[in-house]
């Protein structure tokens, strides 16, 4: 038998798990497996056997349906009070970071204070580093400190 | 309107446009918070935040990422979980021999009194937290697998698992019943 190209073929296991996963109704399978396993269905006794079966709890689950009594009044009351929160700085730089995937902009912006930082110590005078001097500045400070004490 | 044109005017202070968000979302999610909390005083505390939260945070809203509904289911079950875990703080296990959410009587909330939808509704209470949510979420709300397992942060996979051990074990406490 020759199968479509769109309906890409299902295994009988997983026929069988998605009917015990979501019931009988076509309507709450997967889509993109729904129409595979309509046509697997058909020509086998079991499957139908397997979807007889969840068929049944199907049925028993549909039988709750609780009343709803949600009431708009209050919360149409309370909304001048509270109005739309609009976007803040703080939450606009976040999305510019993390609502969508990193474009290379993003990643230069995120990155530069880093290869800064890192070029700057490279390029330092390993002079400036000699900490000699403020050690004896804070041991010793200068007089006029002592004086305003 | 669409989910994110809705959402723009709303989050610019357009009453009529949320207005419109509650008549279409406002049953669902009313429907979800009861199947979930079983209880209809709380699960309309839950509906009326989760609108309240839609209306102030309109503008964070993202159509690329979920659509309203799923956004808004989120935001309902985020809630609902943090009943059901202050519940379980509060109220103690029996005996320890069970893990399950002790929640009220189903029967509580008032259906329509049929023995057998009373019968479901107990089934269901028995489910421990995620089993429930899982099948309130995709067999009840009507949501897409990929949809719910976002909402529950899972895999797809792990979704499909809790909802067969959720049909399998409500099936089986019906026979003990029946």
């Amino acid at each position: 038998m020759k199968r479509s190209p769109f309906t890409p073929p299902l295994p009988h296991a997983r026929a069988i798990d998605i009917l015990n996963t979501y019931g009988a109704a076509p309507e709450r399978w997967p889509a993109q497996e729904r129409d595979a396993l309509i046509e697997l269905l058909k020509s086998s006794d079991e499957l139908q056997t397997v979807q007889k079966t969840a068929g049944d709890l199907d049925s028993l689950l549909d039988n709750w349906q609780p009343a709803t009594a949600f009431s708009h009044d209050i919360l149409f009351r309370s909304l001048p009070a509270q109005a739309p929160r609009a976007q803040s700085w703080s939450d606009q730089i976040t999305s510019l970071f993390f609502s969508r995937p990193i474009g290379w902009q993003q990643g230069v912006l995120a990155g530069a204070p880093l290869i800064l930082g890192f070029i700057w110590g490279l390029s330092g005078d390993p002079s400036n580093q000699d900490w000699s001097e403020a050690e004896f500045l804070i041991l010793n400070p200068p007089m006029e400190v002592l004086a305003d004490e | 309107m669409d989910d994110r044109a809705l959402m723009e005017r709303i989050s610019q202070g357009d009453h009529g446009a949320f207005s419109t968000l509650v008549k279409q979302h406002a049953p669902a999610l009313d429907r979800f918070a009861v199947r979930l909390l079983l209880q209809h005083q709380q699960a309309e505390e839950v509906v009326q935040e989760t609108l309240m939260r839609a209306w102030q945070r309109a503008g964070d809203y993202d159509a690329k990422r979920a659509r309203l509904s799923t956004w808004l289911h989120q935001i309902a079950h985020n809630l609902c979980v943090d009943i059901l875990r202050r519940q379980k703080r509060e109220l103690p296990l029996a005996n320890g021999a069970e893990t399950a959410l002790t929640l009220p009587d189903a029967t509580e909330y008032p259906t329509t009194k049929s023995e057998t939808q009373d019968r479901v509704a107990n089934a269901i209470a028995k489910l421990n937290e995620h089993h429930r949510t899982a099948l309130v979420l995709t067999y009840y709300q009507g949501l897409s697998n990929r949809e719910v397992a976002q909402i529950m942060d899972l895999s797809v996979r792990a979704l499909e698992s809790l909802l067969v051990r959720a049909r399998q074990q409500i099936k089986k406490i019906l026979e003990e019943s029946s």
